[in-house]
């Protein structure tokens, strides 16, 4: 770590910065850390099946998880599992904020928008969505589509909720600097409160992501005849432990990539942000 | 043509007789009561006054953000009744949109009015910044800035502006004391280049007389005008001026009217 006698660009950049940019050394670091925990992770496992501790006798060991794996990697149906679990999270999820943050935009800036919505929104959202199931299977024509609809809602008042809080939360400050500055009210909404509004929207799309996917599982097990929530609730009924565990793995990776997903695009949407 | 560009944007600003009361929970209480003041067009008129005085209101109420209770506020003749580009604050704490590099934010007030072409609007930003001090620094965010230049950028965009008043409430606050007398040179250098109807609202008596052509010592609240003062001090103000027997007389003289002020505060609150 010889920093000091030889700064890279990187370190360049970063001593003009109020937040310091963490340097290559430091990611790869965090990388080699994970790796360790990961393999820590599976190597307590093992250790835990192998001597029968309480709990873990029945669990299949990470060699037997990984052979299931390996043979599911050869069937065309596991492929098929991962892209009809995408398609329908992300369905729901691109409608819920094509719908959510408009609105939530719109509720934010118009008080009487608001108080004349908000009442609706909050005795709606505390229905967990797993609860729309039914009242969604007789209302929908398709499986599919209520499967949809249930990740839908999942995604939709979580987003709605952080685009209202972050137009709300937006400092009284610059709107009338805008203001004093000549901007109409539709640059004011284009270029103050839609940017001010995006860290909170982000958190919103990012915290949804996660429900989307706790949601899609059960709404598969219920009304589902294929995705990975079927596949692991269908080696439940087939009494393949392995599988089970390949289903729920697969299903955390999804997840993983998908939360990963949004953090790039935030990343890309606000360069003068650094939370994401 | 000097007088033309003059009368364009005179800036001739009165307060008459202005009220303002906001309603509490206690019922309405008065903040700004009979305040009357003019200011003048190429005058950088300074205000000071106990703290809590209602000068922030006052401020408040000259760029239309509030209405007055009572009483009106005439820029030009026309009298006041909402926020727009002719009156500009540039306020305590930063208000650079955090969402734009510095460029932008400077720009920001021309290209929104559609003032001028955008690659003209962009090359006067650049040469402000530029006259600021900020070379290289157009492509940045503000929150990648020191306090002192998130100032000069602010200073910067509301002189692009060119608002017929510039309001500047307390806008050197919270920097250290370097800092402070460095954005005080900046500050006076811009004015007395371009001139215009400033007010400069500060709690610092000595800022306000190095800086000022005119001071206002406020009443504690309800506010109103207590003294004015003119400065008398030669421009360009040189800081060499600080130490003059003049300036010791003006700064004795504001020190009097602000301490008598200062104690009916302390002893109506105590």
């Amino acid at each position: 770590m010889n920093v000091e006698a030889a700064p890279s660009p990187a370190g360049l950049r970063a001593r003009n910065r109020t937040r310091p940019v963490p340097g290559r050394e430091v990611a790869s670091a965090a990388a080699l850390r994970g790796s360790a925990g990961i393999a820590t992770f599976l190597a307590l496992w093992q250790l835990g099946v192998v001597l029968h501790l309480p709990l873990l006798a029945k669990i299949p060991t990470p060699a037997d998880v990984a052979a299931a794996w390996l043979s599911l990697l050869r069937d065309p149906r596991y492929y098929l599992d991962w892209l009809v679990s995408f398609r329908r999270v992300f369905g729901g999820f691109v409608i819920a904020q094509a719908l959510g943050i408009p609105l939530g935009l719109l509720m934010g800036w118009k008080a009487a928008f608001r108080s004349l919505t908000f009442p609706v929104f909050e005795v709606l959202r505390p229905i967990p969505p797993l609860a729309w199931v039914p009242l969604s299977i007789l209302f929908w024509p398709t499986p599919e589509s209520s499967i949809t609809f249930v990740i839908f809602l999942g995604a939709f008042f979580t987003v709605l909720i952080n685009t209202l809080a972050g137009v709300r939360a937006i400092d009284e400050r610059y709107v009338r600097a805008a203001i004093s500055l000549g901007a109409t009210p539709a640059i004011v909404f284009r270029r103050i409160i839609l940017p001010g509004a995006l860290p909170s929207i982000f958190t919103g799309m990012a915290v949804g992501m996660g429900i989307t996917w706790s949601v899609l599982v059960a709404a598969e097990i219920i009304a589902g005849r294929s995705g990975l929530g079927y596949l692991t609730w269908e080696a439940y009924v087939a009494g393949s432990f392995p599988t089970i565990v390949v289903g729920m793995i697969s299903i955390g990776l999804a997840g993983y990539l998908s939360s990963a997903l949004v953090r790039i695009v935030a990343a890309r949407a606000m360069p003068w942000s650094k939370r994401f | 043509m000097v007088e033309t560009l003059l009368s364009a944007r005179a800036g001739r600003l009165e307060v008459r007789d202005v009220a303002k009361a906001f309603e509490t929970a206690a019922g309405a209480t008065l903040v700004v009561d009979r305040c009357s003041f003019t200011l003048e067009p190429n005058m950088l008129t300074v205000m000071v006054g106990p703290s809590g005085c209602g000068k922030t209101t006052l401020i408040n109420l000259i760029a239309g953000y509030e209405r007055p209770t009572s009483g009106e506020i005439v820029l030009d003749g026309r009298a006041v009744s909402a926020a727009g580009a002719d009156r500009l604050v540039v306020f305590q704490e930063t208000a650079l949109f955090p969402w734009m590099t510095v460029l932008d934010n400077v720009a920001f007030g021309p290209l929104s009015r559609g003032n001028g072409t955008r690659s003209g609007v962009l090359l006067r930003a650049r040469s402000l910044l530029d006259e600021v001090g900020l070379t290289g620094f157009a492509d940045r965010y503000p929150n990648q800035l020191s306090g002192g230049m998130q100032r000069r950028a602010e200073l910067a965009r509301a002189i692009l502006n060119e608002p017929a008043v510039m309001l500047m409430d307390e806008p050197f606050r919270g920097l250290d004391a370097m800092t402070r007398e460095l954005m005080q040179e900046h500050y006076l250098r811009l004015f007395e280049q371009r001139l215009g109807t400033n007010l400069f609202v500060t709690s610092e008596l000595g800022e306000a007389l190095f800086l000022g052509d005119r001071l206002l010592v406020m009443t504690r609240k309800p506010t109103q005008v207590k003294r004015v003062i003119e400065i008398d001090l030669p421009r360009p103000r040189e800081f060499h001026m600080l130490t003059s027997e003049r300036f010791r007389e003006i700064y004795e003289e504001a020190l009097a009217a602000l301490y008598d002020e200062g104690a009916k505060s302390l002893s109506q609150s105590g």
